[in-house]
């Protein structure tokens, strides 16, 4: 039982990584369609920013703000400058802009970075020992890790249910040409999707580089669970990709514990097959919308 | 057949178009080689010798492309102030394979077939070499020192004549480590956590060796190289009431597994570890209070140690050649490579050949290069340069050695190989 | 004739200015990408499915080549057929059937996963025997047949033998998407609902079209076997996987062309990548970036990828430049 509870606690903190990293993605989908598989990198570009911040001497919350900032202005421009060209061309067009924004970020990062790791975090809010009830524990970097995504979740309800401008965001993404006619920019939409997605990434990358450190490649397998999480839970709904990443962290990890050693190691096997039977049932996702069907 | 005739051009013509295209495009806007008479040894002119390597300068882990660096930083160092190697500069020429196995194979053939190197050297990365090495050794190629530590290269130099190793294979390294864990934490628990796949199966099999029948064995994980964390292992490992663990994996998987025992369960379990994460990068991703106490193994000088005249030189060596700040543990191992082919060229003489470099390789005895901390011997039925090494402690972000000097030799290669690898 | 020829070209005075032997291999690739991309660009371009998964089913085809051949003394060419038929099977029944209901990046993401977890089931203690584990199967270098011995080196032969089955599915792929099956492809790829009141059984032709495909990346996968003489969990991965795709959007989808391109750009793209920062000296770390933004200027340049480019007449090629989507920046 403590085992299993253990799992539990590591596989939400884990999963939490993923649904926050997911939740950009589906932000970026809703805004362009395009199945964004640069986040990873440039979630690993922001907080690459966060610690050149830092070392100039910065603390680390306004560092994070900063950081923010700069990804919200990164995602926009990477919309307007970059993406916006393949538009009305064909989804997978926009595919082959986001590997390439993938490339482009990645070889970025290590020309001005370098290949060696930096040393980040954790800070003093994800530091501090473990408590522990039983067998059972947990630590304040699963905690802040925790936290951080329920508040960054929460912020982002708030946003699109409460305003005037989450609600013009969400008509565009819900449909474009009626979105222009009430007087919505469009366009202006688009672009703050980008940068909303960018910047919720880069949350997803500081939380990540508190477990996993700060290096070229720490987002590189992150975003292979987040998109999967993403798509779990449907592409175009933000409440799925939280509740996909949450499922795939968990399945993962009970998946590791409790096949017999005699198999070998199955845990991303059935985490994968996990996602196909959801899928099969519900081709959408979880909580994803039908694709219109269009003679 | 519907074929029609405009259905046939085009495909006739698109084929046609396309091998041309490919074969004159990439290679006519580059330098044109004379058609001169060959050279009776692919890479071998009066002054020069052309070796080659494949690396990974992009993609997930261009961390490693310091090593390639380093050694070609070495051998313009040796080209400048040595004049070469007998009289030959060493001309070095650097691959780039993303770490992707496919890419390897088109790399290394080009090296091979059209850039004729001599030699390769210290090709990067177990998958990826594990795609050509066979091809090497069917084609004659020297594959002196691959910078992995995998068995596979040096277990059978009957059958693999021309590849080399560079750093302790993992299976040697394993036995010193386990030994060190029998001798240290004598009738305890012991959990192993490695990846799934030969680089911790090898280094899995040498921990089981040397810890013998002094531990209990209670835990064995695994994991893949693109699992995110380990922490789902540790948690494992924990449960299962494990005392000591030892763990083969890279600086990033390692850094998220202590960090989460120790941050996240508030355990302070010690870890034994391959010298493949212990090195600056594992300092960096976890910080040094976290890594503090854990213990490894160690066959070269250490960055750090700049006191050190040879370490002081290497540091400058990386400034003034590579461009680089510092040296660390990747760029020594780099110039270690380095001095190694030098010396491997040295006793090849001024009358190159492939089986005369061969022979020069497997004839080196006690070779102490500029910052190894043992002696460096070869033979014909051994391929694996150093065999051993000091124990090292983590103490404030360093690995400092401790004991005396801990040896493989004579266990390996020879009568393990077989039983204990026959998988 | 080029193709015949082509092995011995280096040999010539004239050739052995640019090509070396080296590019027989490079040849002999290409034909190997070749089969997997036409198999690609038949789902994708013709029926409109999209696959992140094809590396796993090329792989899975060269173990099962490599343990046919290696393990149970079945001839390497029959062992390549029977891999790719059973590869076939695979992906009609076990990938193709489920994916019916998937569509867009839900099948993608969904195939993905199967290339995230091959390497994983590869490895499984139970499979073992015959997979090898991580250390992968060897195969040994494949000669000519005796009558041929003296006049064709090893390499030599796999062109001949990989660019002739490449030739041959070529010619049956542009058969096929010309016959009535390839026309139902193309229905359904461009309205499902469409193609069924024109009386397409559309979940029967989409299954059908995963399973062309595999059987094409599984001819692909036993040579890729035959050719490397070697596989491992890790001769192929996840990036190859997406690079396929890539591959074929650049090259163009929906034509044979589109694949020839996209197999040259599989077969040169190492090479290129490796030498794209030798040109501005200092700048060996900003490779990704030009590899990065050459993709995204293709794409942009060429919305059909480039074979589309090539397939219209002259005159409108000059407008179908996408340059205007260069400056204009409308909401």
């Amino acid at each position: 039982m403590d085992l299993f509870l253990q799992q539990l606690i590591g596989g939400i903190a884990s999963g939490s990584m993923f649904a926050i990293l997911a939740l950009g993605i589906v932000l970026i989908y809703r805004s362009t369609g395009t199945l964004n598989f640069a986040q990873g990198q440039m979630a690993m570009f922001s907080m690459f920013v966060a610690w050149s911040a830092m070392s100039t001497g910065m603390g680390f919350w306004p560092a994070v703000l900063l950081t923010l900032l700069s990804a919200l202005a990164m995602g926009a421009l990477v919309e307007w400058l970059i993406v916006r060209r393949v538009e009305g061309t064909s989804d997978l067009n926009s595919l082959i802009v986001a590997m390439g924004l993938f490339l482009i970020f990645d070889g970025l990062a290590l020309y001005i970075w370098g290949p060696l790791p930096k040393s980040f975090g954790p800070f003093s809010f994800f530091s501090g020992g473990a408590s522990c009830v039983g067998g059972v524990c947990i630590g304040r970097l699963n905690l802040g890790i925790l936290v951080v995504s329920i508040v960054t979740t929460a912020l982002l309800y708030l946003l699109f249910q409460c305003t005037r401008f989450g609600l013009a965001l969400r008509a565009t993404a819900l449909n474009r040409l009626a979105s222009r006619l009430v007087g919505i920019p469009v366009g202006r939409m688009l672009s703050t999707g980008w940068g909303l997605g960018t910047a919720v990434g880069a949350i997803a990358g500081i939380l990540a580089a508190q477990s996993l450190g700060l290096d070229i490649r720490t987002m590189f397998f992150v975003v292979l669970f987040a998109l999967a999480a993403a798509v779990l839970g449907g592409l175009d709904s933000p409440v799925g990709a939280v509740v996909g990443g949450l499922i795939i962290g968990v399945v993962k990890n009970l998946a590791g514990t409790y096949t017999p050693s005699s198999v070998g190691s199955i845990d991303l096997a059935v985490a994968f097959a996990v996602i196909v039977l959801v899928l099969m049932v519900r081709p959408n996702g979880i909580f994803g919308r039908p694709v219109r069907m269009r003679v | 057949m519907t074929l029609s005739g405009k259905a046939w051009t085009w495909v006739v013509a698109g084929l046609l178009a396309a091998m041309f295209l490919g074969a004159a495009c990439v290679e006519g806007v580059g330098e044109f080689p004379a058609p001169v008479e060959e050279a009776p040894v692919p890479g071998v002119t009066d002054d020069e010798v052309v070796l080659g390597t494949h690396s990974s300068l992009t993609g997930p882990v261009a961390v490693y492309s310091q090593i390639a660096l380093a050694i070609n930083a070495y051998f313009e160092y040796v080209n400048e102030t040595k004049g070469g190697v007998n009289g030959r500069t060493i001309k070095f020429l650097i691959e780039d394979d993303g770490y992707s196995p496919p890419k390897t194979v088109d790399l290394v053939r080009k090296l091979v077939e059209e850039d004729r190197i001599f030699a390769l050297v210290n090709g990067f990365g177990t998958p990826t070499h594990l795609q050509v090495v066979d091809y090497l050794q069917e084609n004659g190629v020297p594959d002196l020192f691959v910078a992995t530590g995998a068995t596979e290269w040096v277990k059978d130099p009957e059958a693999r004549p021309m590849v080399f190793g560079s750093i302790p294979n993992y299976v040697g390294e394993g036995i010193i480590l386990g030994q060190h864990i029998a001798e240290t934490y004598p009738g305890l628990k012991l959990g192993l956590m490695s990846q799934n796949d030969d680089f911790g199966a090898d280094g899995m099999t040498g921990i089981r060796r040397g810890v013998g029948d002094a531990l209990d064995i209670v835990g064995e994980e695994t994991h893949e190289v693109l699992d995110v964390d380990l922490a789902s292992q540790v948690d494992r490992l924990h449960a299962a009431g494990v005392d000591v663990i030892a763990i083969w994996a890279t600086p990033q998987h390692f850094a998220t597994a202590i960090k989460h025992a120790r941050l996240n369960l508030n355990w302070d379990v010690p870890f034994v570890l391959s010298l493949v994460s212990a090195n600056e990068l594992t300092v960096l991703l976890a910080g040094p209070e976290v890594i503090e106490g854990t213990v490894s193994l160690g066959y070269l000088k250490s960055a750090f140690e700049i006191d050190d005249p040879n370490v002081a030189k290497h540091h400058k060596l990386v400034q003034d050649y590579m461009g680089a700040e510092n040296g660390n543990t990747l760029t020594l191992y780099g110039q270690y490579v380095g001095e190694l082919v030098e010396e491997t060229l040295r006793k090849a003489g001024r009358d190159l050949t492939r089986e005369g470099l061969i022979e020069a390789a497997e004839s080196i005895t006690e070779f102490w290069c500029s910052i190894c901390l043992g002696p460096v011997n070869t033979s014909p039925t051994d391929h694996d340069p150093v065999q051993g090494g000091f124990l090292v402690r983590a103490e404030g972000g360093r690995w400092v050695r401790f004991g005396d000097l801990v040896t493989y030799e004579g266990v390996l290669p020879g009568d393990m190989m077989v039983e204990d690898l026959a998988r | 004739m080029f193709l015949v020829a082509f092995p011995f070209l280096h040999e010539w005075p004239f050739f052995r200015m640019f090509l070396s032997e080296f590019r027989t291999f490079n040849a002999t690739m290409f034909a190997v990408w070749l089969l997997v991309l036409l198999g690609m660009n038949l789902l994708t371009g013709y029926s409109g499915q999209v696959s992140f998964g094809h590396a796993a089913l090329v792989l899975a085809s060269a173990y099962l080549t490599a343990v046919l051949s290696q393990q149970y003394g079945f001839p390497l060419w029959g062992a390549i057929g029977l891999s790719g038929a059973a590869t076939a099977l695979v992906g009609w029944v076990t990938i193709g059937i489920p994916a019916v209901r998937l569509r867009g990046p839900y099948l993608a993401i969904a195939t993905f996963g199967l290339m995230l977890a091959f390497p994983q089931i590869l490895k499984l203690n139970v499979l073992t025997q015959w997979t090898q584990g991580a250390l992968g199967i060897r195969g040994g270098v494949v000669g000519p047949p005796g009558f041929l011995g003296g006049v064709l080196d090893g390499r030599a032969w796999m062109y001949y033998v990989a660019m002739s089955v490449a030739v041959a599915m070529t010619v049956l792929f542009v058969n096929l998407t010309r016959s009535r099956t390839g026309r139902a492809f193309v229905a359904l790829r461009d309205s499902e609902v469409g193609a069924e009141q024109m009386g397409v059984d559309v979940p029967r032709y989409k299954a059908l079209a995963f399973g062309v495909s595999s059987l094409y990346a599984g001819i692909g996968g036993g040579l890729f076997f035959a050719v490397q003489g070697f596989v491992s969990p890790d001769s192929l991965g996840l990036i190859d996987s997406i690079f396929f795709l890539v591959a074929i959007v650049i090259g163009g989808l929906g034509s044979v062309l589109g694949s020839i391109v996209a197999a040259l750009f599989l077969t040169f793209q190492s090479e290129a990548i490796s030498a794209l920062a030798g040109f501005v000296p200092g700048t060996n770390n900003l490779r990704n970036v030009f590899y990065g933004a050459s993709l995204i200027a293709v794409i942009v340049l060429f919305p059909k990828g480039i074979a589309g480019f090539f397939q219209r007449p002259l005159w409108p090629k000059l407008r179908e430049w996408n340059l205007g989507s260069l400056w204009s920046s409308r909401s």
